[in-house]
């Protein structure tokens, strides 16, 4: 039961981070991005190419948050900043067949380059675990839910006690408003979309020490969005105690129904959180 | 010296604004009037770059500002306080203040204007902690009037600020506006009560339909009997109902 709970927690981390992309996307420009999913495994692929030269998994990570970077600026011009002034609703549905145009094109793209193998990357310390109160802790596991957190805490200073920040949470509440207080509203949702999709690069790589193919992209954005519905929409504090809710119930239904139920009952009890509490769990006045 | 000039604006294929031209001199207080639909919002909104205008020019002394986005507007030296105050309600009094102090320059003065700004509304210095959104509808607008000042600009846009609050207190907000233009800054003033807003004004345009038809010294426009009959719903035999400041 512990060694449940301690799978269920990292597991649910994970689902935070990859929840934390698509919430900031959201919440500060009212785009719902569909892509987040496969530009995680682009990400992991980026990976993998840089182990492949050497480079160790973790120390790739800085790499491809860069390269993700660049790559959500071009997409951004390309394809998403034509929305910018459209209004919420517009923005929504818009962004939405885009993105999932774009998560076709970059799905095929990935296969095309890489084709459609199952891979991981495997270093030498992947199958460690160390024990803590009798329970086995996977060493990848538990560096990816610290990265988790030490993500979450510099993205809160980042957007409380920086000037810029304070023009991001300001854009999200009031965009023609804050344009009048001099903030460059493209600028912003360049940046703000650039950063959220290189935040990517964190489950890129705990995906990747598992394992992934081509078109798992929608997959991981599944899990993400339920994790974001259910933190409540728009709330990026509230996305990694809502990853990790998940990521228990999804493994306490391993643990009493046995692993081929556990999507069903995650989504089961999703739906049944939608139904009592729609407005999410964790909804809380306060910044972004 | 801000200068409009043969002013067009479009919404898709709908002309609204057909060859507006009116000009703010410094440390002027100038007014708008029209009735509803009239497009004095549409053309406070073009002057700030919240609409691309079709033809013509604003100008900022030398300064061309048509065609440019909101942010290099405020740059430019026009500061506008918004339509339904458009606070960022989920941040604090402070923070909206300190982010009317966005642009760099405003920024290295910006303790300075906070200062000014809490003396002009000492009840934001009091609330400066709490939600911008849990305010009365005056503190909003007081907190929307000082936001603007934060960005330490020489011309002020006023977009209808009188509305939804009470008699009182927007005779202390027009007392305010006349203080605020007492250091200098000139205002533009776009309202739906017209005799106050004659009564604060140096000189005023009338606005209907697109076109402006009327302009002059905002006295002489107050005791024209073609205003008061428009605007103030009075003919001249009732002088007593105007609203004075």
């Amino acid at each position: 039961m512990g060694q449940t709970l301690v799978y269920g927690i990292l597991n649910g981390s994970l689902y935070g981070i990859i929840a934390l992309g698509i919430a900031l996307v959201f919440g500060i420009m009212k785009y719902l991005n569909l892509a987040q999913g496969t530009l995680i495994i682009l990400g992991a692929y980026i990976g993998l190419y840089l182990s492949q030269l050497g480079l160790d998994p973790f120390l790739s990570i800085p790499v491809v948050m860069v390269a993700l970077f660049l790559f959500a600026a071009v997409l951004f011009k390309t394809c998403f900043s034509r929305l910018i002034n459209f209004d919420e609703e517009e923005k929504i549905k818009n962004s939405l067949l885009i993105s999932f145009g774009l998560m076709l094109f970059l799905d095929n793209l990935i296969t095309v380059i890489w084709t459609s193998d199952e891979r991981s990357i495997t270093p030498a310390y992947s199958g460690i675990t160390f024990e803590l109160f009798g329970l086995r802790i996977p060493l990848i596991g538990l560096a990816g839910a610290l990265l988790a957190v030490i993500l979450i805490l510099l993205l809160h200073l980042f957007l409380t006690r920086t000037y810029f920040g304070q023009s991001v949470v300001a854009v999200s509440q009031d965009q023609e408003a804050a344009s009048l207080m001099g903030v460059n509203v493209s600028l912003t949702f360049l940046t703000s979309f650039a950063i959220s999709v290189s935040i990517a690069s964190i489950p890129s790589m705990l995906i990747a020490l598992q394992s992934f193919s081509p078109t798992v992209g929608l997959h991981w954005f599944n899990k993400g969005i339920v994790v974001v519905i259910l933190s409540g929409i728009g709330n990026i504090y509230g996305v990694l105690p809502a990853g990790l809710f998940l990521g228990i119930i999804e493994a306490l239904s391993v643990y009493i129904f046995g692993p081929s139920y556990r999507e069903v009952t995650g989504l089961a009890v999703f739906v049944l959180i939608l139904i009592l509490v729609p407005k999410g769990l964790f909804r809380r006045r306060g910044a972004a | 010296m801000l200068v409009v000039d043969g002013l067009d604006v479009h919404y898709g294929d709908l002309q609204v604004l057909w060859g507006i031209s009116l000009e703010v001199r410094d440390g002027e207080i100038v007014a708008l009037i029209g009735s509803n639909g009239a497009g004095k919002s549409t053309l406070i909104r073009a002057i700030a770059g919240l609409i691309r205008p079709t033809k013509g020019t604003i100008r900022l002394d030398h300064l061309l500002l048509n065609r440019r986005p909101p942010h290099e507007i405020v740059k430019a030296g026009i500061s506008m306080v918004p339509e339904g105050r458009r606070l960022f309600p989920k941040m604090s009094v402070l923070q909206n203040l300190r982010m009317g102090a966005f642009m760099k320059k405003a920024r290295h003065e910006i303790e300075q204007t906070l200062g000014w700004v809490y003396d002009i509304f000492p009840v934001l210095k009091e609330r400066s902690d709490q939600p911008a959104g849990l305010l009365s509808g005056g503190e909003q607008q007081m907190l929307a009037i000082g936001r603007a000042l934060m960005a330490n600009n020489r011309v002020l846009l006023l977009d209808e600020m009188s509305l939804g609050l009470s008699p009182l207190l927007v005779q202390n907000l027009f007392k305010i506006i006349a203080q605020i233009n007492e250091t200098g800054i000139s205002v533009l003033i776009v309202e739906q009560n017209v005799p106050m807003t004659l009564r604060l004004a140096d000189r005023a345009y009338i606005i209907e339909t697109g076109h402006i038809v009327g302009e002059g010294a905002a006295e002489s426009l107050l005791n024209s009997p073609r205003v008061r009959e428009a605007y103030l719903g009075i003919g001249p035999e009732c002088e007593d109902s105007l609203g004075g400041v």
